[in-house]
């Protein structure tokens, strides 16, 4: 997998080539979006992440001229714009997703893997790890064989969880996933609504798969 | 700037203007028109002495006996002064032709001679070389008895010293229009001059305010009323700003204050991890404490920024049709689990029917913030109650809780940044004080309101209306 980042702050860069490395990526840089565009442009890669503010030519401007020649590539912005502001003007120029700086790292990659995902379009007909498997056309949980029964909510955030296995993610992506919710209050709904599902799929078992990561968030390794 | 320029677009020098103009026009007006009269006084005079000479002479020679040599007298009688008249009498071979000497030529006076018969007196003006005349003709006709024929009167009267008195005349007219000109220009520029001088005095006590004098006021007494209202309307508009500006300083001293926490507990976690050799757990503990208060940081810039955008009118709505049923009953199942941990009952009370125009995230947001408050404030064992009805064109959503309450004197506040009373800090350190902040601001981009009844140790009830329909933004 290769990506583009093109992202004007020397050290954010620097800090985004260690995590994609490390988790499996080749990425070129430009600090600038004219050299961003042309690199773009000139070879092909798997998904791009763009900054908003960058000199020369803005992100915005880089998205629409690069949706002009290219309208495969998947771009996932980096802005410091809110979600109203986004949906008003991102959208429309054809972006595949964004990040609101500052963001979390976990939450850059798991969105990344989400857009890669529906680019590549398969969609698994079982969700499975370890012993557990999840069904989401007969909405059927199992563990080592055992039915769970879920809610509905508690469901998607197992899906969401399956989907994304071995990545860590937040609570604020896991609230906008599950509950399409963005609010300003405390985040440990989201850890009430993982204890929850913890007593179901895991308090039985001996094997942990839900697990903590503190300060960054939840993963099923 | 030329002193031209200046002058005209000084407000002395246009009132100066505005008040010099017309005067001139006046004066010059004036000044036509006694010209005007005094010529028609003076022809209006000539005319009578002229009539009242021709109405004699006519008397005379339609007296049944003509005296001829007396008719001679009649016309050398006026041969000297200024304002000579001259007489001529052209009648049949009895009674003759009679003359001043000196008088015009007779064809001059009338072109057409006898010829132009009229029993009425025709006025006119004769110019003969340098010398100007105003004439009267008059035609007589005589009785059958007394023998026929008409008789011709002329008279003429020199008027050519007029002129040099006319001309004397016009000199002083001038003279005093140019003076009063010159007059009104001076008393005007120094009248308003100083009538403008309470306006000076204004500008400089204005220029005297600046951010670390918001609280001084204007003097408005002593100005004259339009002034001293001006005056006053700039002490009111000096009060807004100082209040908006205290505004302004308490919430940097906050975001200061907010933002200093987290940071310090950034700084010394760092610092102190990196002051001794420590196993690999203690700098992942450290991390990871870290990455919580950066969390937190960045929350709190996420929601000034909504707020600060929202205020600058930047953020706008995707509005679109919406199940408010469907959208509080995912709030429902979002808070459901915290709620039940808390001992807390969450309800519920919506027609599945209701729609509204929204923008559903910010409507989600919006709720959400008030029920995670009134979750946080409601002991256990106590209740939240979400509801929703259609109030005339309204949406009302209502949050109620069985908490302690807001005391009277924190309610106005409940809305603003970083309002926490004393027990929300103490119970959760991690909120932030934004949330009411945002919802009220969500209201007010959908252009609804949101009001709050409480009573201490009797609970909270905040009421969110969202109006039906907008108008169009963006």
């Amino acid at each position: 997998m290769k990506l583009l980042v093109v992202e004007d702050d020397e050290k954010t860069v620097r800090l985004l080539r260690q995590g994609f490395g490390e988790n499996g990526f080749v990425v070129d840089d430009c600090r600038n979006g004219i050299d961003g565009l042309d690199a773009a442009l000139s070879q092909a890669y798997d998904l791009v992440v763009l900054d908003v503010m960058l000199p020369g030519k803005d992100g915005w401007e880089v998205l629409s001229q690069l949706r002009a020649v290219d309208r495969a590539t998947p771009v996932i912005m980096l802005t410091a714009r809110d979600a109203v502001e986004y949906r008003v003007k991102g959208l429309t120029a054809g972006a595949d997703d964004y990040v609101v700086k500052p963001f979390a790292f976990s939450e850059l990659l798991a969105r990344i893997h989400t857009v890669l995902r529906r680019r590549r379009e398969v969609v698994p007909d079982n969700l499975q790890f370890q012993d557990l498997t999840l069904d989401p056309k007969r909405f059927m949980v199992t563990r080592r064989g055992d039915a769970i029964e879920l809610t509905s909510k508690e469901f998607l955030l197992l899906e969401l969880l399956l989907r994304h296995k071995g990545e860590v993610l937040s609570r604020a992506y896991i609230a906008e996933q599950v509950w399409d919710m963005s609010f300003d209050g405390d985040s440990n709904v989201v850890e009430v609504n993982i204890r929850r599902l913890r007593a179901k799929v895991d308090d039985p078992y001996e094997r942990k798969l839900i697990h903590t990561v503190r300060g960054r968030g939840y993963v099923i390794r | 700037m030329s002193f031209v320029e200046r002058f005209r677009n000084s407000l002395a020098g246009r009132l100066t203007l505005w008040f010099v103009g017309p005067a001139i026009l006046f004066i010059l007006l004036m000044s036509v028109g006694l010209y005007v009269a005094v010529l028609q006084t003076l022809a209006w005079r000539d005319n009578q002495v002229l009539t009242k000479r021709a109405m004699t002479v006519r008397t005379l020679v339609l007296a049944a006996n003509v005296d001829v040599d007396y008719l001679d007298h009649e016309v050398s009688e006026d041969l000297e002064g200024p304002r000579q008249l001259f007489i001529r009498i052209a009648g049949p071979p009895r009674i003759g032709t009679h003359e001043t000497p000196g008088m015009p030529d007779r064809s001059f006076l009338s072109p057409g001679g006898a010829a132009v018969a009229a029993a009425e007196p025709r006025y006119g003006v004769a110019v003969v070389g340098e010398r100007r005349f105003r004439t009267l003709e008059l035609t007589v006709p005589l009785s059958a008895a007394g023998g026929g024929g008409e008789v011709l009167i002329q008279a003429a009267i020199d008027t050519s010293l007029d002129g040099t008195e006319l001309a004397l005349y016009e000199e002083l007219l001038i003279g005093v229009a140019l003076a009063a000109l010159c007059a009104c220009a001076v008393a005007g520029w120094y009248i308003v001059r100083y009538q403008l001088k309470p306006l000076d005095r204004l500008v400089a006590e204005v220029g005297r305010i600046d951010y670390s004098t918001l609280d001084h006021r204007v003097t408005a007494e002593g100005l004259p009323t339009e002034l001293q209202q001006y005056a006053n309307r700039f002490n009111q508009m000096l009060g807004r700003l100082q209040t908006a500006y205290q505004a302004l300083q308490r919430y940097a001293d906050d975001v200061a204050h907010e933002l200093r926490t987290p940071l310090n507990r950034i700084q010394l976690e760092a610092e102190l991890a990196l002051r001794e050799p420590r196993p690999a757990e203690a700098y992942r503990e450290a991390l990871e404490s870290t990455l919580e208060e950066c969390q937190h940081l960045s929350a709190i810039v996420q929601s000034l920024l909504f707020l600060a955008r929202a205020e600058n009118g930047q953020a706008r709505l995707a509005l679109e049709p919406m199940n408010v049923a469907e959208r509080l009953e995912t709030i429902r199942s979002f808070f459901d689990g915290s709620a039940a941990d808390a001992g807390i009952s969450l309800r519920l009370t919506c027609d599945p029917g209701l729609t509204i125009d929204a923008d559903p995230t910010l409507f989600q947001r919006a709720i959400s913030n008030i029920v995670s408050n009134s979750l946080a404030h409601t002991p256990r064992g106590g209740a939240v109650s979400v509801e929703a009805h259609r109030e005339a064109t309204d949406i009302v959503v209502t949050v109620a809780d069985t908490g302690e309450g807001i005391a009277p004197e924190h309610q106005p506040h409940v809305f603003d940044r970083f309002f926490r009373s004393d027990r929300a800090r103490t119970t959760d350190k991690d909120r932030v004080g934004l949330g009411l902040a945002i919802t009220k601001k969500i209201l007010d981009l959908h252009q609804g309101s949101i009001s709050l009844e409480s009573n201490v140790g009797a609970g909270a009830k905040f009421s969110l209306h969202f109006p039906a329909t907008h108008i169009a933004k963006g």
